[in-house]
């Protein structure tokens, strides 16, 4: 339902049952972005067709000054056979059940596994091929009696340069559209931390990239820089 | 007082059928003070003994020593410290970092040593390139200098360290007449007045005017020694 452009109240149709929508609340969706409808109990169950005994969840609000915990436990013990949850525990079985049965948590782990890979080859492929262009330069600093850890400094410092602008152009990139994808999607959730964060990963990145390149600077010979 | 020399060293590159020597049973010694030209044709070994005095190859029999240690027999590392303490080279191709200032591919010979602060570096950068008449070109890229100018800023990234030793492989070889003539009086006087062993080759016989001793190469081999009074 699209009630953007439309004024409220407004009548509609749910699964053939004649209702009125009276409000709608922002900031809140499903994961996969299908809509809530909130609704009395008896509505609710009218709607989807089952019988009030047939619920799958009942959402509880408590009235002020009472704990959680102390309904928790005596709903508990006069419903052995229903389970009860805290909202803290009911969202941690929310994410538990997203991430482990349903394939989402490893498609955004082999999507994120997949970006580091093509990320390394690429920080490789360019830091190799720049290291293979000044070969005789790196051959000159050997001549000049630059010791080993002078090379993997310089090779280490031209991929670590080459990663942190890449990781600052795409985040540039990436910053805006997550933005865009928010107000589509309001559960989207990017802690102010994850952006800087992402140097973190990226600067391995790039010493892993920079191990093929390292090997060709220690291994040129110095005496080629007697060769025009 | 340090002292260059090669006993009975050969190269030789390759096997088999392709197999070449480089370089057969050469002595030579090198005197501070001294400005030593190595002349022959094209193959005759002058890189390659160039090379083996700067321990850059080590040879396969016969030994090259420096202010009495035996270098050759040093392993990688031991030679790369030796190249950086005592051994200035300069090329034919110049070999300056395109990326870097004049200035900056002064220091970086002295970064790579590590010996002083940068501000030091420099401070002692700007006063060689200044005394080398490059005072105004301190901040220009390579290929923003001419050749003349490309190889002061070399000569100047081998003696910033003050090594006792300078060697040089055709180092006029891109230039004309009138900068090569002041880059071998440059070496000259390095030779002379900074008492440093300076090893040149060139092909060129102009430059034998400024040598103090004349070194034939043919096929690997030392075909003549002669003094000479530059």
């Amino acid at each position: 339902m699209l009630l953007d452009a439309v004024s409220l109240p407004i009548d509609v149709e749910i699964n053939q049952h004649r209702t009125r929508v009276l409000g709608q609340v922002s900031g809140f969706s499903s994961f996969l972005g299908s809509p809530y409808v909130f609704a009395s109990y008896a509505d609710a169950s009218r709607y989807i067709g089952l019988n009030q005994e047939d619920a799958m969840y009942i959402l509880l609000r408590l009235r002020r000054g009472f704990s959680a915990q102390q309904v928790k436990h005596a709903l508990q013990a006069r419903l052995p056979d229903v389970d009860v949850w805290t909202q803290a525990e009911f969202a941690k079985r929310s994410k538990i059940y997203w991430v482990t049965q349903t394939g989402a948590g490893g498609g955004i782990l082999i999507a994120a596994m997949l970006g580091f890979l093509i990320g390394l080859m690429v920080v490789s492929q360019t830091i190799y091929a720049t290291t293979l262009e000044n070969l005789e330069e790196f051959a000159t600093l050997k001549a000049l009696g630059a010791t080993r850890w002078f090379i993997i400094r310089v090779v280490l410092t031209q991929s670590l340069v080459c990663g942190v602008v890449g990781c600052a152009l795409g985040l540039a990139a990436a910053l805006p559209l997550i933005d865009k994808a928010r107000g589509m999607i309001a559960w989207i959730y990017t802690p102010w931390w994850l952006p800087p964060a992402m140097f973190a990963p990226t600067l391995a990145m790039c010493c892993l990239a920079a191990i093929v390149s390292v090997r060709a600077a220690l291994a040129v010979e110095p005496a080629k820089v007697f060769r025009a | 007082m340090h002292k260059l020399s090669a006993r009975h060293a050969s190269v030789t590159f390759g096997s088999g059928p392709g197999k070449c020597r480089a370089l057969q049973d050469v002595t030579l010694s090198f005197e501070p003070g001294a400005l030593t030209l190595l002349m022959g044709p094209s193959g005759s070994g002058k890189t390659t003994l160039l090379s083996l005095l700067g321990c850059l190859l080590t040879p396969d029999s016969g030994s090259v020593y420096l202010d009495g240690v035996e270098v050759s027999r040093l392993d990688e590392n031991q030679r790369t410290d030796i190249r950086r303490r005592n051994i200035g080279f300069i090329f034919q191709a110049f070999r300056l970092f395109r990326s870097l200032s004049a200035i900056e591919n002064v220091t970086i010979a002295q970064e790579i040593s590590g010996r002083e602060g940068a501000s030091q570096q420099c401070a002692s950068a700007r006063n060689l390139l200044s005394y080398l008449g490059l005072g105004d070109k301190l901040h220009l890229k390579p290929n923003a200098l001419s050749g003349g100018e490309k190889q002061r800023v070399a000569i100047a990234r081998a003696l910033i360290r003050d090594p006792q030793v300078l060697l040089a492989d055709e180092p006029t070889a891109s230039l004309d007449s009138e900068t090569g003539r002041q880059i071998f009086e440059i070496l000259f006087k390095l030779a002379v007045v900074e008492k440093k062993i300076v090893v040149v080759v060139s092909h060129d016989p102009r430059w034998e005017k400024y040598a103090h001793r004349i070194t034939h190469l043919r096929d690997g081999q030392v075909l003549e020694q002669r003094s000479a009074n530059p």
